[in-house]
């Protein structure tokens, strides 16, 4: 039960304004968590080399 | 101290319908979603929050940087969420409060509260990850102190709550330091005691002139429980402590002469509107005969104050 009740369309205009809002926010979540990668790996180079990256010609 | 809290609540609750209560999110609006996060009271702990972190000695990458602000921001959004679902009961019966989204009925309290939750674990994991451990460990207790001292067991019992409780809001400047160096040392702390002694004056200003309604929700807030003329009286205590704890950053060497000259005009500025505060025509029960206008003037005066001193400091800071 709630307070006011609204039109179908109504609904559909504030669902889709939340779906929009979610995606938004999901997208800058994932730019961040790039970024943030980045910044960490720039400090830490030694991390783009792996174990098979090792010594070559051995 | 004649007003017993529980008294007022169940006089409160008698004198109002039940709030209506929403059982899905499908009329939500985004504008609700939002307005749970407090926008008002996050941008000022966003703002003190920042300057803690462009104080700081040392160096903080950009990206990280602005990650610290927005963890910072979202953790005290989660806690409006929290304070909220909490308070549904109370802010039904507050004119100030009762078209929030959850006592208006266009939110499930559920929803609200699973919103907070996981925007606070989501902040603190986010800080942890990306920022650093101190950081993220004075995030985590700020969130804590806030939801379980200031809201769950002060707020409703001691006149005492906005004092005790003022120390969730004082500790933004403190993660902003502890997000550069990854530690905690006096200054920050000093930064801490500022916005601490500037908590009471700034909202028993607003609870003079807001009485009405804490008293409706049975709030002890101190005019509710003490009177108009012990609140005011305390308003200027507190603000003459506040004058003498907002220098400590120039004492201590931290800060020089423009944080100096800035502060001090600011603090002769408060004192003269917690002067006027204290000094207002009253009843002879303190209920003031001028439309609390000192009140309402020293609640935006103290607005601007915290304001100008963290700008002084940063300023002060950055030009050296």
């Amino acid at each position: 039960m709630t307070s006011q009740s609204l039109s179908p369309e109504e609904i559909a205009r504030r669902r889709r304004g939340r779906n929009w809002a979610l995606i938004l926010v999901l997208a800058a979540f994932a730019s961040l968590f790039f970024a943030i990668s980045i910044v960490k790996l720039a400090r830490h180079p030694d991390l783009f080399t792996t174990s098979l990256d090792g010594p070559r010609g051995q | 101290m004649s007003l017993s809290v529980t008294d007022t609540a169940a006089a409160g609750a008698e004198a109002s319908a039940p709030a209506p209560v929403a059982s899905r999110t499908d009329q939500t609006d985004i504008a609700d979603w939002i307005a749970l996060l407090k926008p008002r009271v996050m941008s000022l702990v966003v703002f003190t929050g920042l300057i803690g972190l462009l104080i700081a000695p040392g160096h903080i990458n950009p990206v990280i940087g602005l990650t610290a602000v927005l963890c910072i921001a979202v953790g005290a959004g989660a806690c409006g969420a929290i304070n909220m679902w909490y308070d549904r009961d109370i802010d039904a019966l507050m004119r100030r409060t009762r078209n929030r989204p959850i006592p208006a009925g266009r939110m499930p309290p559920g929803a609200a509260l699973g919103f907070g939750i996981t925007l606070a674990a989501a902040s603190v994991l986010l800080m942890f990850v990306a920022v650093g451990t101190a950081a993220a460990s004075v995030l985590s207790l700020s969130i804590l102190f806030y939801v379980f001292v200031y809201t769950m067991w002060l707020k409703r019992r001691t006149p005492q709550n906005i004092v005790i409780g003022g120390a969730a809001g004082a500790f933004p400047a403190v993660i902003g330091w502890a997000a550069v160096t990854g530690s905690v040392s006096m200054v920050p702390l000093v930064l801490f005691a500022i916005v601490f002694f500037w908590t009471p004056p700034h909202f028993w200003s607003l609870s003079l002139y807001a009485s009405e309604d804490y008293a409706r929700a049975g709030v002890p807030m101190l005019p509710v429980v003490a009177g108009g003329r012990e609140t005011r009286r305390q308003i200027m205590l507190y603000t003459v402590v506040l004058a003498g704890v907002s220098l400590l950053p120039w004492v201590m060497g931290f800060a020089g002469p423009v944080y100096l000259g800035v502060t001090s005009i600011l603090d002769v500025g408060f004192l003269v509107s917690a002067w006027r505060v204290l000094r207002d025509r009253q009843d002879g029960t303190g209920r003031s005969l001028t439309n609390d206008a000192p009140a309402r003037a020293a609640f935006r005066f103290s607005l601007a104050y915290l304001f100008l001193v963290f700008s002084a400091l940063a300023v002060d800071r950055l030009a050296r």
